[in-house]
């Protein structure tokens, strides 16, 4: 039996060895890839041109976070604050940055790169097939929104912790999961929603386990393991509350300062509704908020997918992330549903049905990031 | 077998996370400023002061302003620059002229685009010099124009503190091409001067 578990351990091993090369080697061809788009839509330039100008829209604001919070917006700006934007990833950036030596732009690349080859490799045991692994690992470091692994913002990072933390969770190991969840709702403000797929995942083994409807309530709250998990969760977003409350007077800045940006918090269906009627029918803004309410429907019908295949902790997960995304506005939802993991873990199962459908994932995955990176070089700003 | 967690531990974290929490919701210390813009959400303009000095007869446009010209004079109420110009953002902003404090008489210059529509075929603008008013502007037309208003000595010398600029719109009119809780432009400004009348 000892020699079967070290035979096993080093067969992981060489496994883990290679998806590594692989991933490394595919992560420099979809750099390639998209500096080739920049040239096409830009023109002559260097690859660290292309870093630099990649570094775009919320780039400059991640940025300034790493360099200190406002004390108060600043002169020759709208209401607008940099308390919207949490702490842990510029923080991280910055210190990649220290080390390196390397300026903003090129030190968010690295970083990105290296949570999105993370987040690929530590991924495989959320799969159910290796066809699976490899599309939703194809599709991080090439496919549609994979340029968010080259720029310094904060979606790579949320999507490697989130992975880290659904992983615990499939092994019901809530404490480890609540201490990535701590990281989680230190680096955006939906993180803190992990929570629920804690006490969601617990229920599902609790019920796995036997254990009557009438007896959970008790099971729950008599869980230290849980109870510890759960409270390790919201740690990042109050230290960051915390700060502040220190810094500017006002612990909940991050959400009072999205009034900056003409966002106000209220009912996500109206919201999503009122997208979808906006310039209707075919005027100014039509297509646009159209596009931003098709997305959200499609991120919800993911969604149902991901609890209609049994992930019931991802599902609950994604649902109040999106919702609470939703809750401000619609802008930015191509972005945040992008940034939720789990939805991206169904698409890949979808597509991994047959092995044809696996090929046009991949050739479909690829090409939309091709397309996707040269409409950010473009500035269209449906991806902000 | 891994040793039990200490109820204690768990009870003693909780009381510390509800504990931080109080703290940092439950004492904000901010200014009347903030809690009007940031947190009450009565007003769209929200006070800072200007950076650098401007000269009068400059003209500052306003299609790029942070660290830029326009920081110069901008108090609050203008959305960021865009191409040829900015928003309002609400039904008040203002610019402030403090350095050097402008004396004597003077002229204010702007070029504006009003945001009209069918069912709001005029927009009003009310311009106050030092808290007097200086002009009232009635727009019908949707092309850009530029709007000359003087502004008498007597008005310059309210203040020693230099020239504050009031824009007041009569209504708050909503970026039509977003969905209601968008942008609220009201008017668009390409570029501003001051200069000695």
């Amino acid at each position: 039996l000892h020699a079967t578990e070290i035979t096993g351990s080093a067969h992981a091993g060489q496994r883990l060895v290679r998806d590594l090369a692989s991933l490394v080697l595919l992560a420099i061809l979809a750099t390639a890839a998209r500096y080739l788009v920049y040239r096409l839509a830009i023109g002559d330039g260097s690859l660290s041109d292309y870093i630099t100008k990649i570094c775009d829209w919320d780039c400059h604001w991640y940025r300034g976070v790493a360099y200190g919070y406002d004390v108060f917006p600043a002169a020759g700006r709208a209401g607008d604050a940099n308390w919207v934007f949490f702490p842990l990833f510029p923080l991280l950036t910055r210190l990649v940055q220290m080390v390196t030596g390397l300026d903003w732009a090129h030190a968010g690349f690295v970083f990105s790169n290296l949570c999105g080859i993370a987040a690929a490799l530590i991924c495989r045991p959320l799969l159910r097939s290796e066809r699976a692994y490899w599309l939703f690992a194809v599709g991080l470091i090439a496919g549609p929104f994979s340029l968010h692994f080259s720029l310094p913002y904060s979606e790579a990072l949320f999507i490697l912790l989130t992975l880290l933390a659904l992983r615990a969770l499939e092994r019901s190991r809530y404490v480890t999961a609540g201490g990535w969840g701590a990281l989680l709702s230190a680096t955006r403000v939906t993180g803190v929603l992990i929570g629920f797929a804690l006490v969601v995942q617990a229920v599902v083994d609790k019920r796995r386990s036997g254990l009557a409807w009438a007896e959970l309530p008790r099971a729950l709250l008599t869980d230290r393991r849980l109870l510890l998990g759960a409270l390790l969760v919201p740690i990042g977003l109050i230290a960051f509350m915390v700060y502040l409350r220190f810094h500017t007077g006002d612990g909940l800045a991050f959400a009072h300062a999205q009034i900056g940006w003409s966002r106000s918090v209220g009912n996500p269906i109206a919201k999503w509704w009122a997208t979808m009627l906006t310039g209707w029918p075919f005027r100014d803004g039509f297509g646009t908020q159209t596009t931003l309410g098709w997305t959200a429907m499609t991120a919800m019908g993911l969604t149902i997918a991901l609890a209609a295949t049994g992930r019931w902790a991802a599902a609950v997960f994604c649902a109040v992330a999106l919702l609470v995304s939703m809750s401000a506005g619609l802008t930015s939802i191509i972005r945040f549903s992008t940034g939720l993991a789990p939805l991206g873990l169904v698409l890949a199962g979808a597509f991994a049905f047959r092995g044809w459908t696996a090929v046009l994932g991949h050739v479909l995955g690829i090409g939309a990031g091709l397309v996707i990176t040269a409409a950010w070089l473009l500035r269209w700003n449906l991806l902000v | 077998m891994p040793r039990p967690i200490p109820v204690i531990a768990i009870a003693a974290l909780a009381a510390l996370e509800l504990a931080l929490v109080g703290f940092a919701v439950g004492t904000s210390d901010v200014s009347e400023n903030y809690r009007a813009y940031y947190i009450e959400r009565t007003t769209g303009c929200i006070d800072r002061p200007a950076i650098g000095s401007y000269r009068l007869g400059e003209t500052l446009s306003l299609s790029q302003h942070e660290d830029s010209a326009f920081a110069k004079v901008l108090a609050c109420g203008f959305g960021y620059g865009q191409r040829g110009g900015t928003w309002l953002q609400g039904n008040l902003a203002k610019l402030q002229f403090t350095d050097p404090p402008p004396s004597g008489p003077l002229v204010f210059e702007f070029k504006a685009t009003p945001e009209l529509y069918d069912d709001q075929p005029t927009q009003q603008l009310t311009l106050l010099a030092n808290g007097m008013t200086v002009a009232t502007i009635d727009m019908s037309a949707p092309a850009a124009a530029v709007h000359r208003i003087e502004i008498g000595a007597e008005i310059t010398a309210l203040s020693q503190d230099g020239l504050e600029l009031r824009f007041e719109l009569a209504d708050t009119r909503i970026d039509r091409t977003r969905p209601p809780d968008g942008q609220r432009h009201t008017l668009f400004i390409n570029w501003i001067r001051l200069t000695r009348n």
